[in-house]
């Protein structure tokens, strides 16, 4: 009777004591789409707990871009968490904030308060995505209206892309890095223009609640302009994107990796899936698949690669790979329409394809030469047209940040033209590749990759 | 005359013993409608077709695909698959890929052979906009099924590997 009583209460005990743990934590945490394995996830229980942030429903949906709105009601409920007035004297002049909007008060007092000053002309956008460049700044006119400063965390080297920032928002930009809310990302990047997610927005904007301060040594001013010198004579170190040698990856490497091509990729996908190299790196590769025609709908009689037997748009493609790294080699089936139209074709590609996969790092590989003796040779298509090609592309990737893969290098003779021995069909199109040079490709891919991801 | 009434007989059994052993050792042509009979001790039907068709037309560099490849390449479901012998090559300006499947069901032959018959048009359409002279060629390939078989030979040679594989299937 006695042991029995004793194991009722020691199991009673423990029944509270895991009540009072899991209480607590479904208390801290209302949403059921975020947990602990999320990076955001302390932020935004952090902006929950101090009412900053509250719960329309049981989904945060962290990954959705946030809306000026909602930034504009985080920053008002910190207002009032700090014991600010944030009563309105005039009605919002907006004519799309209606007085039955939740956010209604919030918009009506960051008018007032010169946190925004609207989209355009009587009209907020409150449903609309923020920048990051945006939330810096309405984070910096908040400290500055109730005369916060903040810590300085970070120090005042530029981002890469500083000069892209609008110079309305710079000092706010510059302010969030010296503060530490901002960092950029791992190729120093700061992204004005890109739409914060909610995750992203809620990170920010704890991280600014735990920085502005009354005063503090080393402040950082939030006041408008403060930092445009660090502008002044800012130069940009230029980005060069061709990728040197580097010791060879595990083909685990390619794991998030896919591969858009033509006909020359096509070898690669069915080299590497019959020899299980690149890990499990996906291909949406097709003959014929050009910079003109990479980003057309699907037809019957249309050119795309196809998934699990399934004929799909490149774009759809792209998205069910949910790739980390995007690999492309496309032009030569549109060189013969000119160069310059064939590079603009492929930026336009890739541009989509980074707002398709916003985080994939991009690698552009050179277009390949043809043989000596290719029967294909023509005034509108030979090595010279290519190699002009691959000069124009090489300098689109250091404008634009992305990597350049010199494969054409790999495969080439002293005098630049494919080697006989790496070309399946010399000479009648002398252009594509063999197994050997299809592993001589394979081998440069595993030891050309930028040092800053390899981690 | 026992021992040599003896030795007559022995000698009439031995003659007729050969005599019975007159079959005609030409079998350098089979009939037609015969097939050969496989020993699948150690090698399916497939794999034999495959290796008649390496061996045969001197292919140099067949590169062979396992059945959990068949899904990613062509969307052909490895659950449903008793048997492939499957491989590619690098050689010309289209790759040559050969595909050989034997279904569990007849159902699932149906589908394999749907999803051949898509690899089929989608090698069409992108020929025909690149090369005359494979365009012509990839019109000559034709998925074949028979039983629980569904066979594509995407190959300049395919009739020739179409009438090694008509020797077994």
């Amino acid at each position: 009777m006695k042991k029995s009583m004793i194991f009722m209460l020691v199991l009673t005990v423990l029944v509270v004591n895991l009540g009072i743990v899991l209480g607590k934590e479904l208390s801290k945490n209302p949403f059921s789409d975020i947990d602990k394995t999320m990076w955001s996830y302390d932020s935004i229980t952090n902006l929950y707990t101090k009412r900053i942030l509250e719960p329309e429903n049981e989904n945060f949906m962290p990954f959705e871009y946030e809306t000026r709105a909602n930034i504009m009601s985080y920053l008002y409920n910190y207002a009032k968490s700090l014991g600010k007035d944030v009563s309105v004297l005039k009605e919002c002049e907006f004519n799309d904030v209606s007085k039955t909007d939740s956010y209604y008060n919030a918009v009506c007092w960051a008018y007032e308060n010169g946190i925004t000053g609207g989209s355009e002309k009587n009209r907020f956008a409150p449903l609309e995505s923020c920048t990051r460049q945006e939330v810096c700044t309405f984070m910096m006119r908040f400290a500055d209206k109730y005369g916060l400063v903040l810590k300085q965390r970070g120090d005042e080297t530029q981002f890469t892309d500083s000069l892209e920032i609008e110079t309305y928002a710079r000092s706010y930009v510059s302010a969030s890095k010296l503060s530490g809310i901002v960092r950029g990302d791992e190729k120093g990047y700061f992204n004005p223009f890109d739409e914060i997610t909610r995750e992203e927005a809620a990170v920010m904007i704890d991280k600014f609640t735990q920085v502005a301060v009354k005063k503090t040594k080393n402040a950082v001013s939030p006041e408008k302009g403060k930092y445009d010198y660090l502008y002044d004579e800012y130069k940009p170190a230029p980005f060069n994107s061709k990728v040197g040698e580097s010791k060879a990856v595990d083909d685990s490497w390619f794991d998030d990796a896919v591969f858009v091509g033509d006909s020359i990729s096509v070898r690669l996908q069915l080299y590497s899936t019959a020899k299980d190299l690149l890990g499990d790196a996906s291909f949406l590769c097709a003959t014929s698949l050009s910079p003109e025609n990479v980003l057309s709908p699907v037809t019957e009689d249309s050119i795309h690669p196809s998934i699990g037997g399934q004929k799909v748009s490149v774009p759809d493609g792209l998205k069910m790979s949910n790739a980390k790294k995007i690999y492309i080699m496309l032009g030569i089936n549109s060189l013969r329409a000119g160069v310059d139209v064939t590079v603009k074709q492929l930026k336009n590609f890739i541009v989509q394809a980074g707002k398709i996969l916003p985080k994939a790092e991009i690698f552009v590989q050179s277009v390949t030469p043809m043989t000596k003796d290719s029967n294909i040779n023509a005034d509108n298509l030979n090595n010279e047209i290519i190699n002009e090609y691959n000069r124009k592309v090489n300098k689109m990737c250091d404008e634009n940040g992305w990597y350049f893969i010199n494969i054409a290098k790999a495969v080439s003779d002293e005098k630049g033209y494919l080697k006989d021995e790496y070309c399946s069909d010399n000479p009648d199109m002398g252009i594509h590749f063999n197994s050997k040079a299809a592993q001589v490709w394979v081998d440069y891919l595993k030891t050309h990759v930028p040092k800053k991801l390899k981690g | 005359m026992k021992k040599i009434l003896s030795f007559l007989l022995i000698t009439l059994i031995v003659i007729s013993l050969c005599a019975c052993d007159t079959n005609n050792t030409d079998t350098e042509k089979q009939p037609v409608e015969e097939k050969v009979q496989i020993d699948t001790s150690e090698k399916s039907v497939l794999e034999t077709v495959r290796d008649e068709i390496i061996s045969s037309l001197e292919i140099e560099d067949a590169m062979f695909m396992e059945t959990e490849k068949l899904n990613s390449l062509y969307g052909i479901d490895a659950d449903k698959v008793k048997d492939s012998a499957c491989f590619v090559t690098m050689s010309g300006t289209f790759p040559h890929e050969i595909i050989m499947v034997e279904a569990d069901t007849k159902d699932d032959v149906d589908q394999i052979s749907m999803a051949l018959e898509k690899k089929l048009g989608e090698v069409l359409v992108q020929s025909k906009s690149y090369d005359a002279e494979n365009y012509r060629l990839a019109q000559q390939c034709k998925v074949y099924t028979k039983d629980n078989y569904a066979v594509l030979f995407l190959s300049p040679e395919y009739a020739k590997m179409q009438t090694i594989l008509e020797k077994y299937i």
